[in-house]
């Protein structure tokens, strides 16, 4: 059975270097979710030296963007899933090396030099439930706040209060493993094209047609 | 005298069919699911599979949308030939995807390709997306409501083999690397191909071969359905698994369409679907009854979301 830690956020170092490919991770707390325009103006202002207004040391970032409505006791959440986190790795990067950042929520993994950022800094990357946005919604407590809605709803930024936030698998460690290296699709998809250049037909098919 | 069906009806049923695409998977589908759960060997790809069940009860008890990426909307139409339709049918889509974007809520994704200006409705610069068929000996207007997420849909790729030279296996091969290369689509997908055609239309036969239904059931022509099967059985061992995190179910379905093309050429495109299917279709007829289009799930299984116990 995976081992299942609870944490809540700001992430310590230890707290994040304890973790390991496999784990289950429920967090409690404040996590900062965003997408693609979020994290250009992020890279804009680092590129700048202007400071990111939020406490990024310690913090968990998800990439996502929510389905919200206003509501008269404030802003509602219906559906809340992860988007791809590959075209991100350019920003979180740097956002572990430069501003602390310990957990990253997402799908489908993220680029080498990630890899090597979370090794080397102590945090790791989690994997969310892509198409779970009906689960992970029923895990927000409230939305405390929303900045750079000048930026379009799905691209804002938003500051989320998170109750029992998962199940989240640890698919990338700060020990350099990777869940998604560990399957060799590569490897694999190599195996059945031979097997497939040794067929001769399927069917009423002739392969060599 | 063609009976009428108006404008405005379309509209109303359009809205009701995004509204519940969204939340609530076909049963049919999620029979699928149930299916591949019972076969999967990997333990953590059966919890995968088990809390995509979950999240589709929920979305479908709670009428919260299952994805929050409601997609780029796509309505496929199949138009009668023996009614005639009053008013600006298209125009109806349109304001009944706005008016959706508004209360189910739907998140509003569209935005200018440039100036990434958001009008907040789903709407503008051509979308939403409606491709229509005349079917000329029916007297209904069925509309095919399909919340089209970004996930699946950035994922057509074309597959392109050399002009000179056998076809099937560097097919087969190049099918197998764009499925691999979709991996982030969310898995299990389904995938569409189209063999043949000039380029556009293999890109709309893929997509459309997407949401074939029921999902799943084979193609009728035998070389196509030979090659469908025999591609989902390949897929499914290159182990890609719900999430790309590995497991015996890469690929829910596949469904593979042929089209003449010119001699010159033999293009082949692919294109995805995430494992929410979100899809919802309805016949109107000219008396004004609607008429649900639904396929019941294998008699073995339940529909209703449940990973069954091994």
């Amino acid at each position: 059975m995976p081992r299942k830690i609870t944490l809540t956020p700001p992430i310590t170092e230890a707290q994040a270097r304890e973790l390991t490919c496999g784990d289950i991770v429920f967090l409690n707390g404040t996590v900062f979710a965003w997408r693609d325009r979020a994290s250009e103006r992020m890279i804009t202002l680092a590129d700048r030296g202007e400071k990111i207004p939020f406490e990024l040391e310690g913090s968990v970032h998800w990439h996502c963007g929510p389905i919200v409505q206003q509501t008269p006791s404030g802003w509602a959440v219906s559906s809340a899933g992860p988007t791809g986190s590959m075209r991100f790795s350019a920003v979180e990067g740097r956002a572990i090396q430069d501003f602390g950042v310990r957990l990253i929520v997402g799908k489908s993994g993220m680029s080498a030099e990630v890899r090597a950022a979370l090794r080397s800094k102590g945090a790791a990357f989690l994997a969310a439930i892509g198409g779970g946005g009906s689960l992970y919604a029923k895990q927000i407590l409230h939305v405390r706040q929303i900045d750079w809605l000048d930026l379009g709803l799905p691209e804002a930024f938003y500051t989320l209060e998170m109750r029992d936030f998962g199940p989240l698998l640890v698919a990338m460690d700060s020990h350099g493993e990777s869940l998604y290296e560990k399957l060799r699709l590569q490897e694999k998809l190599e195996e059945l094209w031979a097997e497939i250049d040794d067929r001769r037909s399927v069917g009423e098919i002739d392969w060599d047609r | 005298m063609k009976e009428t069906i108006s404008a405005s009806q379309i509209g109303d049923l359009a809205l009701h069919l995004l509204a519940k695409a969204v939340v609530e998977i076909p049963a049919q589908y999620l029979g699928l699911m149930e299916a591949a759960c019972l076969r999967e060997s990997n333990p953590l790809a059966r919890i995968h599979l088990q809390a995509m069940l979950d999240a589709a009860r929920v979305a479908k008890e709670e009428k919260r949308p299952v994805c929050q990426d409601t997609g780029i909307t796509f309505f496929q139409m199949k138009i009668g030939g023996k009614i005639k339709i009053a008013g600006d049918w298209t125009h109806a889509l349109h304001l009944a995807t706005a008016k959706a974007t508004g209360i189910v809520p739907l998140r509003p994704n569209i935005v200018h390709p440039l100036s990434r200006k958001n009008q907040g409705t789903n709407c503008g610069w051509g979308l939403p997306y409606i491709h229509y068929d005349h079917v000329a000996d029916v007297d209904y207007v069925e509309i095919t409501a399909i919340p089209y997420g970004g996930g699946g849909a950035g994922q057509t790729a074309f597959v392109e083999i050399p002009r000179i030279g056998p076809k099937v296996k560097p097919l087969m091969k190049g099918i197998l690397k764009t499925i691999i290369d979709a991996k982030a689509a969310c898995p299990p997908m389904v995938v569409g191909v189209c063999i043949g055609g000039s380029k556009d239309l293999a890109v709309r036969v893929a997509t459309q071969a997407v949401f074939r239904r029921p999902t799943g059931a084979a193609n009728s022509d035998p070389e196509a359905r030979a090659m469908e099967a025999e591609l989902l059985d390949l897929a499914n061992r290159l182990n890609i698994g719900p999430l790309a995190l590995g497991g015996d179910t890469s690929v829910l379905a596949l469904h593979l369409e042929l089209r003449g093309c010119h001699t010159a050429a033999i293009p082949c495109a692919v294109a995805f679907n995430c494992w929410p299917m979100r899809i919802a279709s309805a016949r109107i007829y000219p008396d004004g009854r609607v008429e649900e289009v639904v396929y019941p799930p294998h008699p073995k299984i339940s529909g209703e979301g449940k990973c069954p116990e091994k």
